[in-house]
């Protein structure tokens, strides 16, 4: 009777709605574990009372920003400014639709239920351009409001996303090299068959894509887009209550697909070194997670340590360090692939940039002096490597005429 | 990336494992240095009678102004205070008040002083403000209250020289208390004297040389 549930199109749908209701649970209980993660390297506790350890504190969260007054501004564009955060959430969630949760539960025979909602072939470029697309929600969001720095701000954030997709993308074909494909499905079992993680074969890679991917989802240290000490809170300046909350929900969605992506492609998805702990159902489904909630804690950590990169700087990093390492990055691992050369090669080589890369920086910051910004300075000045000095000619203290200075 | 962000970040996952520097409030409270400035109280002497001589230097030196006082005569049936006067009505606005302590400072008989209240959070702004039934000591009950942390002269054992008693004002025990103890005389004898309007110096005169083997 109930044969009709096995049909593969009824089965992605009941699929999707379980993912996306167990993602918009997560992405509030993401708030809850930020805020006490956040509280405890603080040497403080976090929110710990409503409910036994704070559990119902998302639900308080929920319920008092559903009951706020959501004041549209009356300079905003109302149809783009109602419909900008809902384009963020969707974009969001689409993403994650080709990420494999956990092996088939059938071990090797595919079934119309196993964890992955659509395995297409060109799942990695899926993911790459839906990204992409949730620059428009932030844009559109921040030009709605009718505000200049909620513009000014929306434009910053989509710049910055625009730059570190880049790197974000060249970072991760030297991953689509080793792998072979495009398909999820088909990177995770390409890790299982060379017994290796490609962490191990692309450590600069996963450096690259870790930087590209906090500077992605907008997120500490690259989150000056959203800042409430500059910009007022940038593009999310107007928006209060739900439609707030919509927009939290896409950033922290598109923390946890950042953290699927570098758990499936770096860290071998839902497969533990091929133990044959998948063929257990439902274990690859709690090793994937385990994988992606190391990530957030990353994620969280490097919030409550890291200062803000003022912008130049950032759009500096975004292009002059990361990019040409990234293309490094493609260059070593295309000459160790094509020449058929060991795994471990390509990662020696990536290990040595990435420890060349530490120290070169080391070096840069210790011998400045107290001050200074960079080593090309003229006579200790303090400024900038983007400023240029202007030369001066002496005056010519004779040919002044009226003004005496003793 | 550099070793100064990994060193950071080594920072600050320790202190995940330090314990953290909040109280889990209502279940614990804060142990309170003995300076704490709180609620105050009116005190009261050993024979029951109040400290207050309505004197209004409290509400003179809050810079507040959250002090009001109505001050009365004592009389022979209705004696509240050593002293002329009494206060009758003795108001603090805990909603204008800083804690400051300026009022205790200022206070010559040591009548009010802060202590340890903290919980002080009303439903209603009307209930914020303290009359002298919730602000005096009941009876029976004599404290100098926090006076004791910081008024106290020096222990006996002490080896810091003692003013001697010569009877000259040089500022050497100035303090709140001691004002108005005084039957120190200045270097400078007064030059004129006029009788009609120094009758009170020299009641007090008077009274003084009585007084000089007594004073501590």
């Amino acid at each position: 009777m109930l044969d009709f549930l096995n049909n593969e199109i009824v089965a992605a749908i009941i699929k999707s709605a379980i993912v996306i209701f167990a993602l918009l649970t997560a992405f509030a209980y993401m708030t809850l574990i930020e805020r006490r993660v956040v509280a405890k390297m603080q040497g403080r506790r976090g929110p710990n009372r409503a409910g036994p350890s704070g559990v119902f504190q998302p639900i308080a969260d929920a319920v008092k920003l559903a009951f706020k007054e959501q004041i549209v501004p009356t300079q905003a564009k109302k149809a783009v400014y109602l419909i900008a955060p809902i384009i963020s959430v969707v974009v969001a969630l689409c993403a994650f639709a080709v990420v494999p949760i956990g092996n088939n539960w059938l071990d090797g025979k595919h079934t119309v239920w196993d964890p992955v909602i659509g395995d297409i072939n060109v799942g990695l470029l899926w993911i790459l351009s839906i990204s992409s697309l949730s620059v428009y929600g932030i844009v559109l969001g921040g030009w709605a409001s009718g505000n200049r720095y909620s513009l000014l701000g929306s434009l910053r954030s989509a710049a910055q996303m625009v730059s570190y997709e880049t790197s974000l993308g060249l970072a991760l074909s030297g991953t689509l090299m080793w792998a072979g494909t495009l398909s999820m499905v088909g990177i995770v079992h390409a890790q299982l068959d060379q017994h290796i993680w490609f962490i191990f074969a692309q450590p600069l890679g996963f450096v690259l894509y870790l930087i590209a991917g906090v500077a992605e989802v907008n997120r500490a240290p690259f989150d000056l887009p959203e800042a409430e000490q500059e910009l007022t809170a940038g593009y999310l300046t107007e928006y209060s209550g739900l439609s707030w909350s919509l927009y939290q929900m896409a950033e922290y969605i598109n923390m946890i697909t950042v953290s699927a992506v570098a758990s499936t492609l770096f860290f071998g998805g839902w497969s533990f070194f091929g133990f044959g702990l998948e063929r257990i159902p439902g274990l690859s489904i709690i090793i994937f997670l385990i994988k992606v909630a190391c990530f957030l804690f990353l994620f969280i950590w490097l919030r409550a340590t890291l200062p803000r990169i003022r912008y130049d700087l950032l759009m500096r990093l975004g292009w002059q360090l990361l990019l040409p390492l990234a293309v490094l990055n493609v260059v070593i691992t295309a000459i160790v692939v094509a020449l058929g050369l060991p795994w471990w090669i390509s990662g020696l080589a990536g290990l040595a940039i990435v420890v060349a890369l530490l120290y070169f920086v080391r070096s840069r910051t210790h011998d400045l002096q107290v001050g200074q910004i960079s080593t090309s300075t003229t006579h200790g000045a303090i400024t900038p490597t983007s400023v240029r000095l202007a030369k001066f000619e002496a005056i010519d203290e004779t040919a002044v005429q009226g003004t005496v200075v003793p | 990336m550099s070793f100064d962000i990994l060193k950071g970040m080594a920072t600050t996952f320790k202190n995940m494992g330090k314990k953290p520097t909040t109280i889990s409030y209502p279940e614990e409270e804060r142990e309170l240095p003995p300076r704490f400035r709180g609620r105050h109280v009116l005190h009261r002497y050993d024979n029951d009678l109040e400290r207050c001589v309505g004197c209004f230097l409290c509400a003179g030196a809050c810079p507040a102004d959250a002090i009001y006082i109505e001050a009365d005569e004592n009389t022979e049936e209705n004696r509240v205070s050593p002293g002329e006067r009494y206060a009758k009505v003795f108001d603090v606005n805990l909603l204008r008040c800083i804690f400051c302590g300026y009022c205790q400072a200022a206070c010559p008989t040591g009548a009010i002083t802060l202590e340890h209240e903290y919980k002080l959070a009303t439903y209603y702004p009307e209930d914020s403000i303290y009359h002298k039934d919730q602000l005096l000591e009941p009876h029976g009950q004599h404290t100098i209250g926090s006076n004791d942390v910081w008024a106290e002269p020096a222990p006996p054992q002490s080896a810091q020289p003692m003013p001697q008693e010569s009877g000259v004002f040089d500022g050497s025990r100035a303090s709140a208390a001691a004002v108005g103890l005084g039957n120190s005389t200045t270097e400078r004898p007064m030059l004129l004297v006029n009788e009609e309007q120094d009758e009170d110096r020299r009641l007090l005169e008077d009274a003084g040389d009585k007084k000089e083997s007594t004073r501590p």
